[in-house]
């Protein structure tokens, strides 16, 4: 039996006890401190993303509400994009500089709070900006925040059963979330969706109130010198297999992101007034599959392997992709979303979990994830792009089918290009025995 | 590092707070003295005059009214302040303020922008005005409308003619009414680039107009019983009527045949 209060892991004990019950790696007999911990995080991810929900294209409809003008929404919104692209890497830095995880996912929260505050209480210019400079940076610093947070707390052999849960509480909470605002833009007004949302930063606070104090603990020297440390962070995102899981993540993006908008905007012209409901299911239903699958895909992961999980939900894109160029009655567009759930399952779980792998206790855990979050907002941001300039010039289902043919290319990369990350379990230690060493140069 | 972001963004909301407030000071201010002053050049500037303004609200109750106003503040905040120095103040003001504003009322003149767009029964919420395509003499030609969508996921914008809305500044809940059925709103093209043709839906002339490709499929099409009593009938645009009339023919063709034998029993019943 482990200490009961100790939150780290201590991964080698963990391991050692894996080979015993080889179905689940890492699993060792729950503490209370553990369990409460593992019920904050649980907590954490519902309420985190039933606030993120509000923001998002929903920030158009409210100041196109509040009467302004497609330009001043427009820019807006870019400066919200531009801001969370460019504080990617620096706020995977901050994170990784901050000993306490939890902290800095509650500045976040309170960040967040403040920035929908912004918007429902004096949505000039000014303040519209400011919120959505606010809520890029502070996004930036949650979703790191969160997996460092995991991944103190569960151990890197527990890791893809956690993010399993964290997937499934978070798709809960996005569900909630959405028919929560849904509700109150349709019933009270388009603003007391922003109070809402600040109301609910306070569970959220709450649930980090649960966890303790966590440190993520780390391999790497803290005395090192400036240089050291630049040379670590180039060994880490020079890792060839960061860039490759990059490359196939931003992919996924570009291939994903645009498909839910078309799909809506074709529900809003071929179906009646019912068009709202049917967009509603299409947002919801993904978000029962992740709720009901990503456990059983993060122990998926943990048991055979990152790449199977990953093919899995990146072949779903083509097929889906696919579909909705042939389909074209409403129920079944939304019985295609079954598919979106699939894919966003393992992608919620991989993009955390194969980072973990390359670059978990290397100190530049947060860097690493900030990088392929930078990667994931090139493929979202260019991929309306790309899709809109598609659609103008070839229709909607030449659309699908070049979003089919992006995805067809994300699952062959990682078919063909992309390693096991998963930790060798055959050799004792999950974590230490990562085939990356970083050293300060000497 | 994030304490500095919240405070800054705490400082903005303050900032921002405080500059609202001047706004109604500077609306409240002009007009305490009544001769106005002439400007320097002798040239009266044409834009002053008020040949535009229609007769919806006379001209004389808007300056009794600013009066009392514009003498209270000065009266409550210094009863001995210098009067040198407030005079030229005001003089510069009263320039702008109080011979060329008129007060129109929401019930006269109101914001479109945002505004909820109705059906033509009043009920059917279709989406809102969020932008006006105006010609070169500043009429409104069309309107842009968003709507349908899910929290802004989506939605679909339209350009609808001016002529096709109809106001009331007056009714709060359905301020703007669109004569249009949704399956117009959903047959009509998408608008999308501003620097495009906007393809607008047009009402319909009194005149069928001499559009050729379809005629037939109108007249076959069933009576419009979807148009509004009080409006013109509408011809909506070409792919309207198409979409409408397709399956308008069906229910003539297929005839009950595979129903047969349930018949038959029927009629050994």
């Amino acid at each position: 039996m482990l200490t009961s209060t100790r939150i780290d892991p201590a991964p080698s004990e963990a391991a050692g006890r894996h080979e015993e019950t080889a179905a689940l790696p890492g699993m060792k007999p729950p503490g209370a401190g553990e369990r409460r911990a593992g019920f904050g995080l649980d907590l954490l991810n519902l309420w985190v993303a039933n606030i993120q929900t509000g923001f998002g294209p929903f920030v158009a409809v409210y100041l196109t509400s509040r009467g302004w003008t497609q330009t001043a929404i427009g820019l807006a919104l870019s400066m919200g994009t531009l801001t969370a692209m460019a504080s990617q890497l620096p706020a995977g830095a901050l994170v990784d500089a901050m000993r306490s995880k939890n902290r800095i996912a509650a500045l976040s929260i309170v960040a967040f709070a403040l920035s929908a505050l912004l918007f429902a209480v004096y949505p000039v210019p000014l303040s519209v900006f400011s919120a959505e400079i606010l809520h890029g940076f502070s996004s930036c610093t949650l979703g790191p925040a969160i997996a460092a947070l995991s991944l103190a707390i569960a151990g890197h052999a527990g890791l893809g059963r956690r993010l399993g849960r964290n997937a499934r509480f978070a798709s809960i909470g996005n569900g909630i979330g959405a028919a929560l605002m849904g509700a109150a833009g349709y019933y009270i007004s388009e603003r007391s969706v922003f109070f809402l949302t600040a109301a609910l930063t306070l569970p959220a606070i709450f649930a980090i109130r649960q966890l303790g104090h966590v440190e993520l603990p780390v391999r790497v020297r803290r005395d090192l010198k400036l240089g050291q440390k630049l040379h670590e962070v180039g060994l880490i995102l020079a890792d060839r297999r960061l860039l490759i899981f990059a490359g196939c993540a931003a992919l996924f993006t570009l291939s994903d992101a645009a498909m839910l908008p078309i799909v809506g905007g074709a529900l809003t012209k071929r179906a009646g007034a019912e068009a709202s409901l049917l967009i509603a299911a299409c947002i919801v239903l993904p978000q029962l599959v992740v709720a009901g699958l990503s456990p059983r895909m993060g122990t998926l992961a943990e048991t055979r392997g990152r790449r199977l999980v990953m093919l899995v939900g990146f072949a779903t894109l083509p097929v889906r992709a696919l579909l909705f160029a042939v389909v074209t009655d409403p129920i079944l567009v939304v019985a295609v979303q079954i598919l979106n759930g699939i894919a966003s399952a393992a992608f919620l779980i991989m993009v955390p979990l194969v980072t973990a792998d390359i670059a978990g206790r290397s100190g530049h855990f947060n860097l690493a994830l900030g990088f392929v979050g930078f990667t994931i907002g090139l493929g979202g941001v260019s991929s309306t792009t790309v899709a809109g300039w598609v659609t103008d010039h070839y229709g909607e289902a030449a659309t699908f089918v070049f979003l089919a043919a992006v995805g067809l290319l994300a699952t062959a990369v990682v078919w063909f290009f992309l390693p096991e990350t998963r930790p060798d379990p055959a050799e004792h230690g999950t974590v230490d025995s990562r085939k990356i060493e970083i050293r300060p140069k000497e | 590092m994030m304490r500095l972001v919240v405070s800054v963004a705490l400082a903005l909301v303050l900032g921002v707070g405080a500059n609202a407030d001047p706004l109604p000071d500077g609306v409240a201010a002009p007009g305490a003295p009544d001769a106005p002053v002439q400007p320097d050049k002798s040239q009266p500037p044409p834009v002053m005059e008020q040949h535009d303004v229609p007769p919806v609200a006379p001209p004389d109750p808007p300056a009794q009214e600013a009066k009392p106003d514009a003498e209270k503040p000065s009266a409550e905040a210094s009863p001995q302040a210098p009067e040198e120095q407030q005079a030229p103040k005001d003089e510069a003001r009263k320039d702008e303020a109080p011979k060329n504003v008129q007060p129109v009322a929401p019930s006269q003149a109101f914001s479109i922008l945002g505004k909820k767009v109705h059906g033509p029964d009043g009920k059917d919420a279709y989406g809102s005005i969020i932008d006006v395509l105006v010609d070169d003499q500043g009429q409104p030609r069309a309107a842009i409308i968003d709507f349908g969508g899910f929290l802004g996921v989506g939605s679909r914008k339209i350009a609808v003619d001016w002529q096709l809305l109809k106001f009331n500044p007056a009714d709060q809940a359905v301020p703007v009414m669109l004569d249009l059925d949704r399956g117009q709103i959903q047959a009509a093209p998408e608008y999308k680039d501003p620097t495009q043709p906007a393809e607008v839906v047009e009402p319909a002339l009194v005149e069928i107009p001499p559009v050729s490709p379809v005629p037939d499929i109108v007249e076959t099409q069933p009576p419009p019983d979807t148009v509004p009593a009080d409006g013109p009938p509408l011809a909506p645009p070409i792919v309207v009527p198409r979409s409408i009339a397709a399956p308008a023919p069906l229910p003539l063709i297929p005839p009950p045949d595979p129903a047969a034998p349930p018949n038959a029993d029927k009629h050994a019943d």
